[in-house]
């Protein structure tokens, strides 16, 4: 694997400990938000 | 009816499995009799004295009070909104009994229609439900259900999953018309039950708390962020973040912040406190912000 796809991968992963966060509490998809 | 109560002897004995001796051997004693009234002519001639009855006999008997007041309370409530079991014992053996009733019904493919409900099982659901609350058992529902349908042995017609996934569903259709009736948003409803539906106190404490948070300011740019989030990592997963990676201090910034919050989030998961995991999470954002900005 390049490093520019191990570097992208990396950032994904970063971005999904982030998501598990959230998730521990509900999945915040399903709130409806107004105007955006 | 001896196969039911049998399930029930080991269905309450499943769910009193931590409790002490005294209490478990009055629950399953109650569970042995609670049908019992249903054989005799006087139930026969007015079923609306079914468990009434019951109580009666298992007084004059000799059975211990308690073991006859759950006998009366484990068909409570009788309707919808009324009155639910006031003792444990009756609590617990109502649960088994009405869980036991929904897979039965459910594993044999007696499922309720939209106009139709023979068996009365969205008011037995609704019943669990009520108990489960009003009482603040934690309990873990599927873990009960799977038990509930293993006790069939192979007297059920389909699919155990299919039972399991199918009772599970129902309940959780059951808590949000309930969630909903007592003034809950659907969105917030559905966004904590579509991720965890396992233990009705958790789930409630997760609602009570998105709802309250629902109305703060900061609340809707958390959703934003979360939504962005959801949309990019979408089918990605990656098991281990590597900081020598990292190229951008706005990852660095992130990554020490996951790890800040992550710590904290996971010492307030122990103690349930929601409304504290959400004014963390919130922390979490200007930097999730960064990442995009900077990063992506």
């Amino acid at each position: 694997m390049c490093e520019d796809s191990k570097i992208k991968l990396n950032r994904l992963g970063l971005l999904r400990k982030a998501f598990s966060l959230f998730q521990v509490i509900a999945d915040f998809s399903k709130i409806v938000t107004e105007g955006r | 009816m001896y196969d039911k109560v049998s399930r029930l002897i080991k269905l309450a004995g499943y769910l009193s499995k931590d409790l002490n001796g005294e209490f478990r051997e009055k629950l399953q004693r109650a569970a042995f009799l609670c049908k019992a009234d249903l054989l005799t002519e006087m139930v026969g001639e007015f079923p609306s004295l079914q468990g009434v009855m019951g109580r009666e006999y298992a007084l004059l008997d000799g059975e211990s009070p308690e073991v006859a007041e759950a006998i009366y309370e484990h068909y409570l409530p009788t309707t919808g909104k009324g009155e639910l079991p006031a003792t444990d014992i009756g609590s617990l053996l109502s649960i088994a009994d009405k869980i036991d009733s929904i897979v039965g019904c459910f594993g044999i493919g007696l499922i309720p229609t939209g106009t139709a409900d023979p068996h009365a099982l969205r008011r037995q659901a609704l019943g669990v439900i009520g108990i489960i609350l009003a009482k603040r058992l934690s309990l873990n529902l599927p873990a009960l259900i799977g038990k509930s349908v293993e006790l069939f042995n192979n007297r059920l017609t389909r699919g155990k999953d299919e039972i399991k996934g199918e009772v599970l569903e129902f309940i959780r259709a059951r808590f949000q018309q309930r969630m909903i009736s007592s003034g809950y948003s659907y969105d917030v409803i559905e966004a904590v039950t579509s991720i965890n539906f396992i233990d009705l106190i958790d789930v409630f404490s997760r609602v009570k708390s998105l709802q309250e948070m629902k109305s703060h300011p900061d609340f809707e740019p958390l959703v934003i962020t979360f939504k962005r989030i959801a949309n990019i990592i979408d089918a990605s997963w990656q098991e281990e973040v590597d900081p020598s990676l990292f190229k951008e201090e706005a990852e660095k910034a992130l990554h020490d912040s996951y790890q800040r919050v992550g710590s904290r989030i996971h010492q307030l998961m122990e103690a349930r406190d929601y409304a504290a995991i959400l004014s963390h999470l919130t922390m979490l954002k200007p930097s999730v912000d960064r990442f995009f900005d900077e990063v992506l």
